[in-house]
């Protein structure tokens, strides 16, 4: 019976020893600390009180789910990237159409559009930071503009403080589905373009009859990404706002992160992890299984 | 038949007329469809920089005036230049990224070359679950891994040394180039390789002299984008290190926003030196970033 596998093993070695840096590496620094999340999500840890650690089971999430922080941040998790993704799609398909265009300096404009993309997270919260203050670009541009009539501070006002970093999300963000959907409008076939304008089809009934079905796994796929890595994400949020004005813009992700290294709350913290991890994983199933879907075709 | 035929000339004035006015509107819609939206995105991309640069050069009292910023500087001055330079070891942030992002970038692709390969062209039990593992290990938010990782590298000694980040940042390196790697490897023909293993090489020597070589675009895509990914890492650099010495450039940069004080010329002064070099090298590897992820998007 082992015999079997000891010959698979063989038959089969080379594909294994290939994987054998990866996987150990993986093993360690992915599969091992997620476990251990896991099971530190059942005992109270505090970084604080190291002597004190007992075990309480299902306690911890049941605390969640009772803590309205928690809830509240569940919410404001998805406001946070249901406005990223939405914001950084529409103007990733402005963009998209554009780069498709035959421009003069095509490629400089195609180059000044990704620029965001290459700008760590770290610096585009830094820079909004800066143009979200009083005095900032935001508040000169809308009062030349004439929508405001005072100068409004984005950041600390809990009402504005989530809008404001939506808006550099989806400046940071928008490369993303502007390659993607633009690598997906180019697989579209010409002539079902062509054959359209036989027919009469003017350019926005093009767009809407050919291009936009034509994109649909593209926009499903890079919407799943996009999702997954925006709900996670906490590098803008803890730079600009730190979750506040009054915990207006804490994320699901941020009340783990916050709990664990700012109140030293490790168990608690990985409970909330968790929590964030499973949500992932829904997204993360629809994504593979559209992936699987496709592998078959 | 006669109807045509009689009047020509008529003919062509009207439809002369026609195309006078719908080219006029093409013009139009045009502008709007395409001009229009092409000049606001640039406009969106690069203010934010423009305005930066300009209030680098501006001394504070301006910065902060209550009558808001004008595009022409009142008193232009490098002072903020200066007391950057002085107060932020910005050379050592910038090297401190370049060792962590450099040792990340060897590791993470050499590692997922073979693995990549291997997912690629052989056939093997447990094919599936590993494709799927590492897509799944990819999808992890940092936060699931960050408390544990934490606790083991306090415990272990990896706070606040490069071992310590690249090791980490290899976590979510090395599904991302496999992922990558992969694909790249699945787009060349198997022909090359199945007649070297006929000439008698063994299955290394096939991936190093026949698959390698052909897919060193790939591999040089990938290469770029895992360091990059690695040099814009902030939540891991920040949660591990808190020794300024030790700081990133994405960990230095946020390190100058204090809650009491902000000095606002040196914070313009220190996003315009960060983000300047990131531009220029941006402009020279442009070109393989967009076939690297078009190339994954393509194929999915």
């Amino acid at each position: 019976m082992f015999a079997a596998y000891w010959r698979a093993l063989q038959k089969n070695a080379v594909a294994y020893v290939f994987l054998i840096p990866a996987a150990v590496s993986l093993l360690f620094v992915d599969f091992v600390p997620m476990i251990y999340g896991v099971r530190l999500s059942f005992f109270v840890k505090n970084i604080f009180r190291p002597d004190y650690q007992p075990f309480v089971g299902l306690a911890q999430y049941q605390q969640l789910v009772e803590d309205p922080l928690f809830v509240r941040s569940f919410f404001q998790g998805w406001y946070w990237t249901i406005g990223s993704v939405l914001g950084s799609f529409v103007v990733g398909m402005v963009a998209a159409v554009v780069m498709n265009q035959r421009l003069p300096a095509r490629g400089l404009i195609r180059g000044i559009i990704l620029i965001p993309w290459v700008v760590p997270s770290a610096l585009a919260a830094m820079m909004f930071g800066l143009l979200l203050t009083s005095v900032g670009l935001v508040n000169t541009v809308l009062m030349n503009l004439g929508l405001i009539h005072d100068w409004h501070p984005w950041l600390s006002d809990p009402n504005t403080a989530m809008p404001a970093l939506i808006l550099t999300h989806t400046w940071k963000g928008f490369p993303f589905f502007a390659v993607m959907l633009l690598a997906g409008m180019q697989a579209i076939p010409p002539e079902l373009y062509e054959a359209a304008k036989i027919d009469g089809a003017n350019t926005l009934q093009c767009f809407r009859h050919i291009t936009i079905p034509g994109l649909r796994s593209t926009i499903m796929i890079s919407t799943l990404l996009s999702t997954i890595w925006t709900f996670g994400s906490i590098d803008l949020i803890y730079i600009m706002t730190s979750g506040g004005p009054f915990y207006s813009t804490f994320t699901l992700a941020m009340f783990a992160y916050v709990t664990a290294f700012g109140t030293g709350q490790m168990g608690y913290a990985a409970a909330a992890s968790v929590v964030v991890a499973l949500i992932l994983m829904v997204f993360t199933a629809i994504y593979l299984y559209s992936y699987l879907k496709r592998e078959a075709e | 038949m006669t109807q045509t035929m009689a009047s020509p000339k008529a003919l062509a004035t009207s439809t002369a007329g026609r195309s006078q006015s719908s080219s006029i509107r093409r013009i139009a819609s045009r502008v709007f469809a395409v001009y229009l939206p092409t000049a606001l995105l640039i406009l969106f991309v690069i203010t934010p920089f423009l305005w930066m640069f300009l209030g680098s050069f501006k001394t504070n009292i301006e910065l902060m005036s209550s009558q808001g910023q004008t595009l022409w500087i009142k008193e232009p001055t490098l002072d903020n230049y200066f007391r950057l330079f002085q107060q932020y070891p910005f050379a050592r942030f910038f090297l401190n990224s370049t060792i962590v992002a450099t040792g990340t970038t060897i590791i993470a692709v050499s590692f997922s070359a073979f693995a990549g390969y291997s997912l690629a062209r052989f056939s093997f039990p447990g094919r599936t679950i590993v494709g799927i593992a590492i897509l799944v290990t990819q999808m992890l938010p940092g936060v699931a891994i960050l408390i544990a990782l934490y606790i083991q590298f306090r415990d272990f000694g990896l706070l606040n040394n490069y071992g310590g980040l690249i090791i980490g940042y290899n976590a979510f390196s090395i599904p991302f180039c496999t992922w990558m790697l992969r694909g790249f490897f699945d787009s060349i023909p198997k022909e090359l390789e199945e007649s070297a293993l006929i000439d008698g090489c063994n299955r290394f020597s096939a991936f190093f002299r026949v698959a390698l070589p052909l897919t060193l675009p790939g591999l040089i895509a990938t290469a770029i984008f895992a360091f990059i990914l690695a040099w814009h890492e902030f939540v891991f650099a920040v949660t591990m290190v808190n020794d300024t010495k030790m700081f990133t450039l994405t960990v230095g940069i946020a390190s100058m926003k204090s809650i009491n004080i902000i000095d606002w010329g040196l914070l313009n002064a220190g996003v315009v030196v960060t983000t300047i070099p990131l531009v220029f090298l941006f402009a020279f590897v442009q070109k393989y970033l967009i076939q690297g992820l078009t190339a994954g998007a393509v194929k999915g």
